[in-house]
This record gives C-alpha cells, structure tokens and sequence, in this order.
C-alpha cells in the first residue's frame, strides 16, 4: 500500500541523473539530432534482425551513460499493462492487415499470421527500445540543456514564422513540472487517504462510481496546476521575461568527439534500415 | 472501548525513500516515537530532519521498512481492514490542507470523510454539523458557502472540520498554523488545544514555532537528519540551553528572556517557558530588586 504512494519512483522519464559519463558530456544539440535520427531509426526498423541489434544497442548506450540497467527498466513497469493489450490487440486484429506470411489460425474476423506475430514481436521490441532511448536522453541531459539544444535545433524555422522559441518553452515547462506533478498527486492522495478515501477499490464495470471516487484527486491537482502556472507567470514577468531577443549564459562549443559521435548514431541509424 | 495507555508506540523506525533507484535517500533511522492517550506531543526539527516521514506512519500511509509501529494497540501491517480502522481513528491534517478541498460547498467536502466510512446521513449531518461548530464555521449559514470563495483561514477551518467529521482518537498535525495569519492562528492553536485538554483527544503536531510548543505541548521530541536527538518534558527542553543553541531550536521570546537574565547573573528558575510564568518569575524579581 505505501508503494502507492511513491509515484516519482516510477518515473524515470523527465527526472535527471548527474553524472560525467560520454553521454552526459556529449553536446546536448549533437545528442538531441542522434537521439532523433536514431529513435527515428527504430521506429522504422520492421526485421528481427535489426530490432535485435536495436535493443543491443539501446542497452549498450545505458551502460555508456552509467546509469544501472534495473532502473532504466523500471520506467517499463507503468506501461507493462498497455502494451500487453496493445499486443494482444495487435495479434488478434490485425493479422488480416498484415497478411503476408502463413496464415497459422483464422476464425471469424481473427486472423492470426506470421506477418501479424512479427508485428507484434516487432513493435514491442521497438516500445522497449525507445523507453530506454528517451530515458537515456532525459536522464542525462537536464531541461534546460534539452530546451535549448531543441531551440537552436529548430531555429532556422524561425524564419518561417513559427514561434520556436514559445514552442521550446512550452516543452521546458511542461517536462520540468512532470516530477512535481507526481509528488503533488502523491501528497493529495495522502491527504485523502487520510480521511477515508480508499482509490482503486471500486471494481471497473461500475464505471460512473469509479470515475466519481477519482474526483478528490483530479480536482485538487488541476486546481493547483493552474495555481501554478499563475504562479509562474508572475515570475517570469516579475523577472523581466520576454520571448524576443534573449541570450543565454551558456554558448554552445562542439568538440570533435560531439561531431563524431553523431556520425556514430548516423551509421547506427543505418544500420538498422539497412538490417 | 477502554484506552490503551500508549495512543502512540514508534520503535527503531527507519525509513528509505525511493528505495532501490539511484535516487534513494534515508528518511528516518532508528527513530522511537511514545504519546501517551490524551497527552499533546510535539515533534519539532528542521527541515529535512523527517517529521513528516515520522507522521505518515503513525496512520499507516506508511508502512514500516523496518521497525514496528503501534497505533491504539494495533501493529501497523499490510491488513487493509486494520488500516481503514486506523484511519478513521487517527487523522492526520497535512501542511496547506487547504490544497485537498474539492467540492464546492462547504458542507459537502466536511461529508466527505463520515460518507466514506460508510455512516447512516442523519449520522453524517450531525457530525458535519458539530464539526463546523467547533471549528467555528456556523453550520447554518456557512454549510452552502462555496468554497473557492473562501479566505485561507476559512479554508484550513474547513479541511480540520472535514476530519473532526471523523471524531478521530488521535490528530496529527503538520504545521497546522504555517502560512495563516496571526488571527486565525491564535484561533486554530485555541480550538487545538480545546480538543487536547476539553476533548482529552490525543494530539501529535509539528511545528518550527517554539511559542506553539510553550503553549501547547506536555512533552517534545526533537528530530535531527532522521535520528532523535533529544525528548522529555517541554520544561526538560526549555531548560536544556546548550541543546537549543546546539540544534538552532529557537526559544519563545519567553524562554529567551529567563535565561538571558540568568546569564545576567539573576537567579531564576531556568525551567520557566510558559508567558504567565515567566511574568510571574520576572515580577516576583523586580520586586526584590525594589525591595
């Protein structure tokens, strides 16, 4: 029961872990672009063959940035659920659609086919891959560095028109609060507990009175959440913020190794098409 | 039901929090915690020390890693039934409890709690009703008050009245007067102190005010880094100055003055803490000095 109160320990996306490994040394603009091409790699990557070496891969960056293998896994468990049922859903319905293969089993509409295993097979390997990817990425790279490796990513849209730097912002905003979010729901669920309320104990048919017994939780969080964003928006106008014309305390400065390791990602990318 | 002498047992306590990731770090170690039935406890330390790591598990939104934990005579454990009974005994007001409102009228969020557990509504209604009383909301004119339009004292009135709802044994409070103002925070430590001595309701409180402390508590414990450093009578504490100076307590101005003048070469009593004593202390001094 105290696990559930522990939501942040779940979450291994969007928190930072400090350390000097490759990774986390590695110029946050050059990691951004191969993390991108690479992840967009893997979700392109349709063989066994090249998922294998996908997930080898993705491994061997975690072990790069020292970061221990059992709690980059563990940012897994939440979504263990939704990918099962996306699995079975994937098996079952949509055998007919990729139907190139044997056909192993067919009844009614449900088709099960080699192509619809693989996909299957596939498409998991692939979610594990990227859980890892993002994990890595955020684990080693703090908001602010990611913000603004996005920033001078994008930049030349600029020209366009498009509000990159509100764009970057928003993403800044949004990722930095990801933790305070679940501590501030850990709190509200504590407080309610606290006086009686019992969550997840209404069986899911009865839908209506299991949607009311979440309310004590939902409406305090949005509540302080645009508390919040009050908050904020005092600050940063109370601190002089402006979205046009700003500088930054940092300038970038691309080393070799930065240079070379995008080239690495690139033929990693590669790879895996190739594969 | 007969009261067991000890509302409260905490032995070798110690607690990790986000145990097993990179990012763990020890809350408590080795911690006792004693409240006897009806006695008012105070929990003091700076923050960081694990007050409110300590607190979370005398209702059992924690369980003990290591350690045993007895409430009203109960063993915290896994049991969910146990727990739902220890709740509804001990409560437990957390900081900014204005934050866990969520209805939007006033009498609907005190229900909250008594429906929950399940009473009968005229059961509901009279305990909402004695509950806004005491906290000093009037039942009849404030029931349909929304709460959004309330003030924040109006507010944490509120969110106490929504777990006297629950006439709990024992109430354990985190910095129940932070962040109100001087007003409704002589109120609120009156109305505690009514259901400590009036009501004989067992009372467990943080706090960084050492004038609430004075006021308040029979007895202290004070917490440093997770580990007790010192407990006893709030007198035994007041009187310790090397202990205060050493973890930065801070003394009511009260407790300030007596040993101030005791430095000075005066002689008093160096146990004196609470205000009237002290008057009493200073004037019985300034009339030998007349004299």
């Amino acid at each position: 029961m105290a696990e559930a109160f522990d939501s942040a320990r779940h979450i291994t996306i969007g928190q930072y872990m400090p350390g000097r490994s490759l990774i986390h040394q590695w110029d946050s603009r050059y990691k951004l672009a191969a993390f991108t091409l690479y992840i967009g790699a893997v979700a392109f990557c349709q063989s066994y063959a090249g998922n294998i070496a996908g997930l080898a891969i993705s491994l061997f960056i975690v072990f790069l940035a020292r970061i221990p293998i059992g709690y980059a896994l563990k940012g897994l468990k939440p979504a263990l659920p939704f990918l099962l049922i996306l699995a079975l859903l994937q098996l079952l319905f949509n055998g007919k659609v990729y139907a190139n293969g044997q056909v192993y089993w067919q009844y009614g509409f449900i088709w099960l086919t080699e192509g619809g295993i693989r996909l299957v097979i596939v498409s998991t390997m692939r979610f594990v891959e990227m859980m890892l990817l993002v994990s890595v990425l955020t684990l080693t790279t703090t908001t602010t560095q990611l913000a603004r490796a996005m920033h001078s990513l994008l930049r030349p849209l600029e020209k366009l028109k498009v509000p990159v730097h509100a764009f970057c912002m928003m993403i800044t905003i949004a990722l930095r609060f990801v933790p305070t979010f679940a501590l501030e729901m850990d709190k509200i669920r504590k407080a309610q507990a606290a006086r009686g309320a019992s969550f997840g104990t209404i069986p899911w048919w009865r839908i209506i009175k299991r949607t009311q017994s979440v309310f004590p939780l939902i409406i305090p969080l949005f509540q302080l959440a645009l508390q919040r964003a009050e908050q904020l928006i005092a600050a940063m106008e109370s601190r002089g913020y402006r979205s046009h014309g700003r500088t930054s305390f940092r300038s970038f400065e691309a080393r070799t190794a930065d240079v070379l390791l995008l080239f690495v990602a690139v033929g990693a990318a590669y790879l895996l098409i190739w594969l | 039901m007969s009261l067991p002498e000890f509302a409260v047992q905490v032995e070798q306590l110690s607690y990790t929090y986000m145990k097993g990731t990179p990012f763990q770090h020890d809350a408590l170690y080795d911690v006792y915690f004693h409240a006897r039935s009806g006695e008012c406890v105070a929990i003091i330390g700076h923050t960081g020390s694990g007050k409110s790591t300590l607190i979370q598990h005398l209702n059992g939104l924690l369980l003990p890693q290591t350690g045993q934990v007895n409430v009203l005579g109960y063993e915290l454990s896994k049991s969910k039934h146990l727990q739902s009974e220890i709740r509804r005994q001990v409560v437990v007001l957390f900081q900014q409890p204005e934050d866990q409102l969520f209805e939007k009228y006033v009498a609907d969020d005190i229900a909250y709690g008594p429906l929950q557990y399940g009473l009968s509504k005229k059961e509901v209604i009279q305990r909402v009703k004695h509950a806004m009383d005491f906290v000093g909301l009037p039942f009849e004119t404030m029931r349909n008050r929304p709460i959004y339009a309330l003030s924040g004292g109006q507010k944490r009135k509120v969110a106490l009245a929504g777990l006297l709802a629950l006439d709990p044994r024992v109430l354990v409070l985190d910095e129940p007067t932070a962040g109100l103002d001087p007003m409704s925070r002589q109120e609120l430590l009156y109305k505690i102190k009514r259901l400590s001595r009036d009501e004989g309701r067992t009372i467990i409180f943080v706090t960084h005010s050492m004038e609430e402390v004075a006021l308040l508590a029979d007895r202290v414990y004070v917490l440093a880094d997770g580990s007790n450093v010192a407990d006893g009578t709030t007198r035994e504490i007041f009187a310790k100055r090397e202990l205060i100076h050493r973890y930065r307590i801070g003394t009511p101005q009260s407790v300030e003055l007596v040993h101030t003048l005791i430095a000075n070469g005066y002689d008093m009593n160096s146990s004196t803490f609470g205000v009237e004593e002290t008057v009493a202390e200073v004037s019985k001094l300034l009339h030998q000095e007349v004299g």
